[in-house]
């Protein structure tokens, strides 16, 4: 607990929160012992979170094309993508444009 | 002399000063800071574009709705326009665009009396729970005269006040059985979206001329054009297609049909609805319900024009400005000409099948098949009928896409003239 901790908020939307139980919103605290960056909590949602068809989200260790990733409303690929590390209580969006835009 | 390796550059020869500079190529190594207003923390990067901050990428999502309306002089001042809403993303921005576009000063300020139209399609089953209410929720929070009508109606729509759900859907229920029992009844699922989405153009129609609205907003964007272009190509409305995805679709005289976000992509979207905070209701359409990505032409070229868009980005743009520069026939024709065409009465758009070999060849053997399977021998006959059974198709003012869909309706317990 306290400083050992990594607090992040993820959302999913346009459609993606289809792949994870319909739910939209998530709190999830990992482990803040180590550095996390985008490229590791993906692999940490493919295996905890990720209900059905992965393929329809991540490809090749990134996100599938067409869906978009903002860290606290900005576009990911001005922080760095993959490579971004993460901060306590960051917020991560990922959102489909595939459905409906 | 000219040559590499001179003396005056020392070892590396001219090398270091034919390096191009890349410090001033990476747009995203910038200082972080939005180039266009130099105030703001950047937000947002699309394609090739610059990165840009929030306040800077509305204004630019904002002027391309504007420019459409503004660069095309489709509206006049004070014009009564209709926007057709159905809770998803891209009608959510469009709404609150053309919202928006109304509190501006006056010299940016879009000069329309805006109402809403909602047409609800929920009794075919297709929408998730609580549809309907999600819609009339959001709708809700905007100061717009919001009117209600049912893919089956027949009579005006109704202003949505304080009506309750049920007082709304009301006045329909019986056609809405007809029209769901009709729909069931259409052989392949291809020619049921077919028909939905024709009917619902129709009903569009005779609710904007109820309301007294000669204009039209529809939300499609660039994804869905691109997919409805190929797509209505491999339906055989490849005469008519160009109204289907130009900015503007006049089929009917005194009507216009609007499309302003026809530039905007799926990307942008998402973003408007993120960066305001806007709330959207999951909208599916009848075919993505009921059927698979293979189950119809519709759902099969939509996912063929995702997949390939994911891995080269410019197959929308490209499928679509390829589209917009078809025109009809009719189109090129002066209007004096226009009176004596005739106008399929489904999808309203004019028929120009006079003499078609195409239609010929496939009438006759659609015939042959039909005399083999039945035993019949007397292949004499044949062109004769084909040629009659052509002409009693002409004299149904079907055009050939529409035509399939009648013949297609596998019941004749069902009227399917009734619902033109």
């Amino acid at each position: 607990m306290g400083g050992t901790d990594l607090p992040l908020v993820l959302e999913f939307g346009g459609g993606a929160e289809l792949l994870f139980d319909n739910v939209k919103k998530r709190q999830v605290t990992l482990d803040g012992s180590k550095t996390w960056k985008i490229k590791e909590l993906l692999g940490w949602i493919r295996d905890n979170l990720l209900r059905e068809r992965p393929e329809l989200f991540l490809q090749n260790d990134s996100v599938r094309p067409g869906i978009l990733v903002l860290v606290n409303d900005a576009d990911w690929e001005l922080l760095g993508e993959l490579e971004y590390e993460l901060q306590p209580n960051d917020n991560v969006l990922f959102i489909s444009t595939l459905h409906g835009g | 002399m000219c040559s590499i390796g001179e003396d005056d550059f020392g070892d590396d020869g001219g090398v270091h000063s034919m390096e191009p500079k890349l410090e001033n190529l990476n747009i995203n190594d910038a200082s972080g800071i939005c180039q266009k207003c130099n105030t703001e923390p950047v937000a947002v990067q699309l394609g090739y574009k610059e990165p840009e901050c929030k306040t800077c990428f509305l204004m630019y999502v904002r002027h391309k709705f504007r420019a459409s309306l503004g660069s095309s002089k489709i509206l006049p001042k004070n014009a009564d326009v209709l926007l057709i809403f159905d809770g998803s993303p891209s009608s959510v921005t469009l709404l609150d665009m053309a919202n928006f576009a109304q509190t501006q000063n006056t010299f940016k300020r879009l000069h329309c009396n805006l109402k809403v139209l909602v047409v609800d399609d929920t009794f075919l089953g297709h929408q998730e729970e609580e549809y309907l209410k999600k819609v009339l929720e959001i709708l809700g929070k905007y100061d717009i005269d919001t009117y209600f009508t049912s893919l089956a109606s027949t009579g005006p729509p109704i202003p949505v006040k304080e009506e309750s759900e049920e007082k709304l859907r009301g006045p329909w229920v019986e056609e809405e059985t007809k029209l769901k029992t009709m729909v069931e009844k259409i052989k392949t699922l291809t020619l049921r979206q077919d028909f939905i989405t024709n009917h619902r153009k129709n009903i569009i129609r005779e609710a904007a001329l109820h309301l007294n609205s000669p204009f039209v907003f529809l939300s499609d964007i660039s994804p869905d054009l691109a997919s409805v272009f190929l797509a209505n190509i491999s339906l055989g409305r490849g005469s008519s297609t160009a109204h289907d995805i130009a900015l503007l679709d006049e089929r009917i005289d005194n009507l216009k049909l609007i499309r302003p976000l026809k530039d905007l992509t799926g990307a942008e979207v998402q973003y408007y609805i993120q960066f305001n905070d806007l709330p959207t209701v999951s909208f599916r359409t009848y075919g993505e319900t009921v059927g698979t990505k293979m189950s119809s032409i519709q759902n099969l070229t939509k996912s063929f024009v995702e997949n390939l868009q994911e891995k080269f980005p410019s197959t929308v743009s490209t499928v679509f400005r390829t589209g917009n520069k078809i025109t009809t026939k009719s189109q090129l024709q002066p209007a004096r000409n226009r009176c004596d065409e005739v106008v399929c009465r489904l999808c309203r758009s004019v028929i120009d099948l006079e003499e078609s070999k195409t239609l010929f060849a496939v009438e006759f053997s659609r015939m042959a098949s039909e005399f083999a399977a039945n035993g019949l021998n007397d292949m004499s006959s044949l062109s004769e009928k084909a040629r009659q059974q052509l002409q009693i198709d002409n004299d149904k003012q079907l055009c050939h896409a529409c035509r399939n869909i009648a013949r297609n309706v596998s019941s004749s317990d069902v009227d399917f003239e009734s619902f033109l």
